[in-house]
């Protein structure tokens, strides 16, 4: 079935400050139940890095010149446990407890396992954050896969869903999934994973993710809304782009690739046009079309700068905070939260 | 293939050292792995065409029934048994027993509108609950967690030993299960999932054709 209207997300990836209010958010909304403790439907990774799961760029999925490409389950390690921390040792005993906060157990792997840590060698180190949720995507290779439709993609917003009545937990989905952002639920014996908010969409308010973000990093509409940001961020000003656009799936989420500032010589002078986050990383993370973007961004940038105006600037400054998500930009807190009736 | 009618109770028969087994008939079973043609997607089809599944052959079955009701019992090699989902990547082991409920289905359609099959379908991690399944084309079935089957399994020397059984009479919720009634046969086929090998859905092995199943009188 046609899509009419796609719901879109851009997270520009130069105000992210890797707090993971985001990803709380949507913790405490959706995945606080048995069987979901290990799922981050949102998460911020350090990148360089190996992700969550961890090196899911190895594991498959998409679409290639074949058709449909096969990829492999991760598995829970390669997840990471949610931690059990020793609360009751450090805090419940009283005295002076030289006891540190840790997991129980031990922790091998997590996601953002590598807070922080990035690459290169000082002076010229780096590293920068990456928000992700589910892609929603246009041609999703979930869908696709799934042998009992039990994933659709809503025709009035494309937003991409696991019918958990449907699902016999097969996970061809998340073998599928070229970026692994569908999560198995070991006790519901089904997949899971980002709903985009679409109860709260529905009423028009934006997602918990977005609506929590204190950086003002995510903007969401519909892209075809020619008068909203996502069109003019993705269409006119094409500083929006899709994570590994090769994987053939077409996301729904698009990211304001990174700026970074310039490398110094051996020397310690700065050289100028060559920046600190290697350009080939970022082709391998956004495709080619990232040495445009970026190009696009330094010249409205330095418009700013010298006083004369830029649309662009202005858009992902986003002074106005409600213009981010319009029209999704209801306040929840006046919404009829009384419990369902039967 | 003889459902014979012994007198034994239910319970008796659910066990899988009783006495009254020695009694039944053994019929091997030949399987095939499930076309790769007929997966129902373009991406099974690509990660199974060159991997191999479905493997099991030939499979043990043994039939029995005590007048109220009938049990059958599926005995395959599995010499790395998959118990639980306990891993992302884990799938269980798994067995069923397909019935076309009406006409003459065919079996690897599983099914259709007209000719829908009802399935029993044991799992390695359903703690001897089996599902009752009905389907009306490949993709499409539907599960019964609340039916009147029963099971026993184990695993031991290197094999799964697996019996379900179910009351000749069943009540009328459940009536999209097949009607089974002494003096009568029914068709039958059989399925078998390696969970080691990641074998779910359409990815196991299945008799290609219907057995005759003779409900003695």
């Amino acid at each position: 079935m046609a899509v009419q209207r796609q719901v879109a997300m851009v997270m520009d990836l130069n105000k992210c400050l890797g707090c993971q209010t985001c990803t709380i958010a949507c913790k405490t909304l959706w995945t606080d139940l048995e069987g979901m403790e290990y799922m981050w439907w949102n998460i911020v990774v350090t990148m360089p890095g190996h992700g969550t799961p961890r090196d899911w760029q190895h594991m498959g999925g998409g679409f290639n010149e074949a058709g449909a490409r096969p990829g492999r389950l991760p598995t829970r390690e390669e997840f990471g446990e949610a931690w059990d921390f020793n609360y009751d040792q450090v805090y419940s005993q009283g005295g002076n407890t030289s006891q540190r906060l840790e997991p129980v157990g031990g922790a091998t792997y997590g996601p953002n396992w590598e807070e922080d840590q990035g690459a290169g060698e000082y002076p010229n180190s780096y590293y920068f954050y990456l928000q992700t949720i589910c892609n929603h995507c246009t041609n999703p290779a979930c869908v696709a896969a799934c042998p009992r439709q039990a994933i659709y993609k809503r025709e009035e917003d494309g937003i991409v869903l696991i019918d958990e009545n449907r699902c016999h937990g097969y996970r061809f989905c998340l073998e599928a999934c070229p970026y692994k952002k569908i999560y198995f639920n070991q006790v519901k014996k089904v997949s899971q994973k980002c709903i985009f908010c679409y109860p709260r969409i529905e009423k028009g308010v934006v997602n918990a993710c977005a609506r929590q973000c204190p950086g003002r990093v995510r903007f969401v509409g519909f892209l075809d809304d020619e008068e909203g940001p996502i069109y003019k961020l993705v269409k006119v000003w094409k500083v929006a782009i899709p994570l590994h656009p090769e994987y053939g799936t077409q996301p729904n989420v698009y990211y304001v690739p990174p700026l970074s500032p310039p490398r110094f010589d051996e020397n310690g002078e700065i050289v100028e046009d060559d920046p600190r986050i290697p350009m080939w990383y970022l082709r391998y993370l956004f495709g080619s079309d990232v040495d445009d973007t970026l190009a696009t961004l330094k010249t409205e940038m330095a418009k700013k700068r010298r006083g004369e105006p830029s649309e662009l600037m202005d858009i992902l400054i986003a002074r106005v905070w409600r213009d981010m998500f319009k029209p999704f930009d209801r306040d929840p807190g006046g919404l009829d939260r009384s419990p369902a009736q039967a | 293939m003889q459902v014979k009618r012994i007198t034994a109770s239910t319970d008796e028969l659910l066990g899988l050292q009783a006495a009254a087994w020695a009694q039944a008939e053994e019929t091997l079973v030949d399987m095939l792995p499930t076309s790769i043609a007929l997966q129902p997607t373009e991406y099974i089809q690509n990660t199974f065409a060159n991997q191999p599944y479905g493997e099991v052959t030939p499979v043990k079955v043994r039939c029995l029934h005590n007048g109220d009701a009938m049990f059958i019992r599926i005995e395959w090699p599995e010499p790395n048994p998959s118990r639980a989902l306990n891993n992302v990547n884990a799938f269980a082991d798994g067995c069923g027993v397909l019935f076309p409920v009406a006409g003459d289905a065919v079996i690897t359609e599983m099914g259709s509108v007209s000719q829908p099959v009802n399935a029993w379908h044991w799992r390695a991690d359903y703690d001897d609950k089996p599902n009752s399944v009905t389907a009306t084309s490949r993709g499409t079935s539907v599960r019964y967690k609340t039916n009147p089957l029963v099971a026993r399994s184990a695993w031991r020397d290197g094999a799964w030993h697996v019996v379900m059984g179910r009351p000749f009479e069943v009540a009328e919720p459940h009536r999209r299960m097949i009607e089974l009634k002494p003096g009568t046969t029914v068709k039958a086929g059989f399925a078998i999932w390696r969970g080691s090998n990641q074998e779910r859905g359409g990815i196991k092995a299945y008799s290609p054709t219907w057995s005759d199943l003779n409900i003695e009188a």
